[in-house]
């Protein structure tokens, strides 16, 4: 598995973050991106498609990037799913407490191509691991 | 996310504070811009503030018990369009949804910076999504102290972040 073969669900209320995580991704040879602007809406979006990994802003409308992450960690269908939190906060405590909770790496905004990458790289270990 | 504020410290806006919420909130402006668009904004000290009709204007808070910090961030959209083009293309860059959207992000992000430096000094704030607001922004009179602004440049625009500390009695 390579970053080529990888299909993430990029989740966040803010039409920018979308798109600069899906150019970022392009760039570093993740071709297969889909976007949701919400956490309902990423739920019924996961239900349809084989996703390997989703990145999820914190602080969306309606259900949180955390509420997310404990649906989909409830669900063992999605056990082999990384979960990348991305926040504009990014407090410690809070941190700690979404890593607990299943995530399997978080980043704090602004994100540049590069802190991507180096996560993306940890990510790949991670669902390699898995496989 | 249930924040728990029974340890939290009072907010006052000392002339320490403003010392401090003047460089937190510069170096998030800076590096947003910097890590978002790759374009260097700078921060000009004791300039006088000018607010215009055109203004997009962000309002974010953060609140942790009855005290509330309101900051609003006025962007001209001749500073961001030609930022967004660089992500979206010149056409949908122009289009009123994108430029809103990317002025509440980036606001977003500048007072996610200043709310995760003030939790981990003692305070325990909780932060409301941003929004677009239609409210003129006034310039701040040198008396009042329960505000702040600052001003920064890029290139030959400018655009400011206005902080105003509430309390509910």
């Amino acid at each position: 598995m390579d970053l080529k073969d990888l299909k993430v669900l990029i989740v966040d209320d803010h039409m920018l973050m979308r798109n600069l995580l899906q150019q970022f991704s392009g760039n570093l040879g993740i071709t297969d991106t889909a976007f949701c602007s919400s956490g309902d809406e990423a739920l019924e979006r996961l239900g349809d498609d084989a996703f390997n990994i989703v990145m999820a802003d914190l602080n969306m409308p309606g259900m949180s990037g955390q509420e997310l992450l404990t649906h989909i960690r409830k669900n063992p269908k999605y056990d082999r799913m990384a979960f990348i939190m991305i926040t504009a906060e990014g407090e410690t405590d809070t941190m700690l407490q979404i890593m607990n909770a299943g995530a399997t790496s978080y980043i704090t905004k602004p994100v540049s191509q590069a802190t991507l990458a180096e996560h993306l790289d940890k990510v790949l270990q991670w669902l390699r691991q898995r496989m | 996310m249930t924040v728990d504020n029974s340890n939290a410290g009072t907010f006052t806006l000392t002339d320490e504070a403003r010392r401090d919420i003047s460089v937190t909130i510069a170096d998030h402006v800076v590096k947003t811009f910097e890590t978002t668009f790759g374009v260097t904004v700078k921060y000009i000290m004791d300039s006088i503030v000018h607010f215009n009709d055109d203004d997009l204007i962000t309002k974010i808070e953060l609140k942790q018990d009855s005290t509330a910090i309101e900051l609003r961030f006025a962007f001209p959209r001749a500073l961001l369009t030609p930022l967004l083009q660089k992500v979206y293309g010149p056409i949908m860059a122009s289009h009123e949804k994108v430029v809103e959207d990317a002025a509440c992000e980036i606001s977003n992000i500048i007072c996610g910076g200043l709310k995760k430096h003030l939790n981990e000094n003692g305070y325990q704030f909780a932060m409301s999504l941003p929004s677009i607001t239609i409210d003129n922004l006034k310039a701040p009179n040198a008396s009042d102290r329960d505000r702040m602004n600052m001003n920064f440049i890029l290139q030959d625009d400018e655009f400011s972040v206005d902080l105003n500390l509430m309390r509910k009695i």
